[in-house]
């Protein structure tokens, strides 16, 4: 059966440290006025947004989005293994999310240099300006993400975790998500908005 | 509380996570579709469909992967309030501003 095999791994808890929600929630306000301030600029000169929208090569906008959704899918299994001990699979798991985080970078800098090539840089225009300072402050937050889930790749190897370790973990795993979260806000907002 | 997540193992098709990240990629996909200019002309339509569609991504990442579905109400409200407040603030600064 199913049912006994599920673990009763999630109790009614905050995940991770309380703190982190002041910071993740903190973070994702910034990011609404960035993508507020985005919009109403838009709408002094939609035209000009347009045109050098459809400079972007959508293709990156999709395949980073499906890099950092798998890559969520990882570090979610990731934290569900570490909380049942399972000490070679949930380092694993961290690993693969990472490798896909890294891939986003990977990504990011052949989109960035074949912008650069073309001569497209934040001061081409206001579409560019807002196009560089977004996914660039997203690009930070993937490098810290990255970091982290380093940490938890250590971490998931000891086999009992003490309850704020474990919130660490937990807390580490819903900053990457937070950033998935938001990229999957940014690629309409940047690519797909007309 | 019911538990549909199979913590054994972690990645298989049984799993919510699985089952969760699959509807991701769809409306990922559905999106880039129309976004493209494939099906519906009316570009006002297409953003308002894709940003509706990106929220609702959002939402399902903080309620399953972030696993506020499990957390008190507090947070996971507030989680859900800048969800639903942030795909109306966007709509009516797309279309108003």
């Amino acid at each position: 059966m199913l049912k006994s095999r599920v673990e009763p791994a999630v109790r009614r808890h905050v995940p991770g440290e309380p703190g982190i929600w002041i910071f993740i929630l903190g973070d994702m306000g910034i990011f609404l006025i960035l993508f507020l301030t985005y919009l109403h600029s838009r709408s002094a000169d939609p035209a000009l947004f347009d045109t050098s929208q459809r400079e972007l090569n959508q293709a990156f906008g999709v395949v980073n989005t499906l890099l950092l959704l798998t890559s969520s899918l990882f570090v979610a299994a990731g934290v569900q293994a570490t909380r049942v001990g399972r000490t070679t699979m949930a380092p694993r798991l961290f690993l693969g999310g990472f490798v896909l985080g890294f891939a986003f970078i990977g990504s990011k800098v052949i989109e960035y240099h074949q912008k650069y090539g073309d001569g497209i840089t934040p001061s081409t225009d206001h579409f560019f300006m807002y196009y560089y300072a977004m996914t660039g402050l997203h690009l930070l937050h993937v490098v810290t993400g990255l970091g982290i889930l380093l940490y938890l790749m250590v971490r998931s190897r000891s086999p009992r975790l003490k309850p704020i370790q474990l919130a660490f973990v937990e807390g580490g795993a819903c900053f990457w998500h937070m950033v998935d979260l938001l990229w999957i806000v940014i690629f309409p907002l940047l690519y797909l908005a007309k | 509380m019911t538990l549909t997540t199979d913590a054994r193992n972690p990645l298989t098709l049984r799993n919510t996570f699985t089952v969760v990240w699959a509807v991701l990629v769809l409306a990922t996909v559905v999106s880039w579709f129309f976004g493209n200019d494939h099906g519906i002309d009316d570009h006002s339509v297409v953003t308002t469909l894709v940003l509706v569609i990106a929220f609702v991504k959002a939402r399902l990442v903080g309620m399953h992967f972030m696993e506020l579905r499990f957390a008190p109400p507090a947070l996971r409200i507030a989680f859900e309030v800048w969800c639903v407040a942030s795909c109306l603030l966007l709509l009516g600064f797309y279309h108003f501003d």
